[in-house]
């Protein structure tokens, strides 16, 4: 997967049980529809709880992260299909 | 009353995260790997096994028999959390769970099971909530002790289950070759050939005094193991630690003392940073080299009081490096605090002790907050940091859990 580490905006519903679902990002002018969350995992950095997500468009296959204590979304890596 | 055990083991686990991660990869032969140019494998997918690919086997070797191979750089992330995770699952039926390795675990269900339809049930339970959750395969094994659970795993994997009850331990131990047995190794295999020993029946049939001449005390022990036999308990609660420490294989061989010591002083602090959470203070500071021809020792020192100060650690480090004349480069490095104490120390008397004190406080507060090497020592920067695979002592909680990137 090539890095790409850079800041996204996303389109995520938060459910009352604390799931969170992205549905759709921006990253640069690309717009991507999530079709499917293939994995997805939690870890730290010091007290910040980061939420990653493996998800796909069907055909690029994506890594982006969550940060709850900045709420700020990252696209971390892409591999395309 | 008669003890029920689950193994639940994951069916290779690393490859399996990896495949439902990427859909390209799956159906496909696959294996993981750590980040360094000579990283091993550390599992492949069961489409790889077919090639005979193997965990430790090396890229070329593995290129060699199947060049179609893809190979993917583990996450240590998704594994620990994953691993975490399953432990809960498992706790919803018992608290008596251990976890054995970051894909396998222990799980007393003997007072629980009736509350949730019995072990089939549970095994079932479990199995179902991992498909779900994690779109994952486990295999599970049930049986009256973690022997016979064991091997009933490893006799249904991938992705089975099996129930040995009592009354089959016999009938399935009969004609089974030993080496199936869980903790006996390939010498004691070889060994127990020369006796004319090959399978379990044999072994449980074989006189106590003929395995006690060969191997001494524990051969009564391998005896109990061909009759099925096992007292292992689930150690659902951590054992206290004897030892913390930390090694790490270099991304290369190394000869200059200054990136030897700079990759040290970072073992030290991982180290002391470990005894420092979980309040734990040692004597003795062992460091362990490895040359590229694989001869590993390591030298110990004990310093004059308990500490789990980084600079005291990496102090004692250097100088039994100091004392060693290396006939190579370096290929691997560890340094270990042993000799622990649990007992808080006192609030220092003399001030320079109290200032290093609190700046180590300092520094963990920080490090706690925004992340582990945040805020560390300048002789460390220069080191890239690149992932290294899970430690087989990895445990999802307790001293032995390390954060991974």
């Amino acid at each position: 997967m090539e890095i790409i580490n850079e800041p996204i905006r996303v389109i995520a519903s938060f459910s009352p049980s604390c799931k969170i679902r992205p549905v759709k990002f921006i990253w640069g002018k690309r717009t991507f529809e999530i079709e499917e969350i293939t994995y997805q995992w939690k870890s730290r950095e010091g007290k910040a709880a980061i939420y990653h997500f493996s998800v796909t468009d069907g055909g690029t296959l994506c890594e982006i992260s969550f940060n709850a204590d900045t709420l700020l979304w990252r696209l971390e890596a892409l591999e395309a299909g | 009353m008669e003890r029920v055990i689950i193994v639940a083991d994951m069916d290779a686990f690393f490859a399996s995260v990896e495949q439902k991660a990427n859909p390209c990869l799956r159906g496909k032969p696959t294996a993981v790997t750590g980040s360094g140019h000579r990283t091993v494998i550390t599992t492949c997918s069961y489409e790889a096994r077919r090639y005979g690919i193997k965990t430790g086997m090396n890229i070329y070797e593995a290129k060699k028999l199947c060049p179609h191979l893809i190979f993917v750089i583990g996450d240590n992330e998704k594994y620990t959390y994953t691993c975490t995770e399953l432990e809960k699952i498992y706790k919803h039926f018992t608290p008596d769970v251990e976890i054995y390795s970051v894909d396998e675990a222990f799980v007393d269900i003997t007072t629980t099971h009736h509350l949730f339809g019995g072990p089939e049930a549970i095994g079932i339970a479990i199995k179902k909530t991992i498909k779900q959750r994690f779109g994952i395969n486990c295999t599970v094994g049930i049986g009256p002790n973690i022997l016979l659970a064991k091997l009933a795993s490893d006799l249904a994997k991938p992705d089975g289950l099996m129930w040995i009850k009592p009354e089959d331990v016999k009938g399935v131990l009969e004609d089974l070759p030993v080496k199936k047995l869980w903790g006996l190794g390939p010498k004691t295999e070889a060994k127990l050939a020369l006796l004319g020993i090959r399978t379990c029946g044999g072994l449980g049939r074989a006189p106590a005094s003929l395995l006690r001449n060969k191997f001494g005390i524990p051969g009564e022990t391998l005896k109990a193991m061909g009759q099925g036999a096992c007292n292992r308990p689930v150690m659902a609660k951590e054992e206290e630690p004897r030892s913390i420490g930390h090694s790490m294989t270099l991304p290369r061989d190394i000869r200059d003392l200054n990136e030897i010591e700079a990759q040290i002083l970072k073992l030290s602090e991982m180290v002391g940073r470990r005894a420092r959470r979980y309040e734990y203070r040692g004597k003795t500071i062992a460091l362990t080299i490895r040359y590229p021809d694989f001869e590993t020792f390591s030298k110990q020192a004990k310093t004059r009081e308990y500490t789990n100060d980084t600079r005291v650690i990496y102090k004692q480090a250097l100088s039994i490096l100091q004392g060693i004349r290396l006939r190579d480069r370096v290929r691997l490095l560890g340094v270990c605090l042993s000799d622990l104490s649990k007992d808080p120390k006192q609030e220092a008397l003399i001030e320079d002790e109290r200032r290093r004190e609190s700046i180590l406080r300092a520094m963990d507060y920080v490090n706690d907050k925004y992340g582990d090497f945040k805020l560390t020592w300048g002789s460390y920067i220069m080191l890239n940091r690149k992932t290294g695979v899970i430690s087989p002592s990895w445990r999802p909680s307790g001293v032995k859990h390390v954060n991974l990137k």
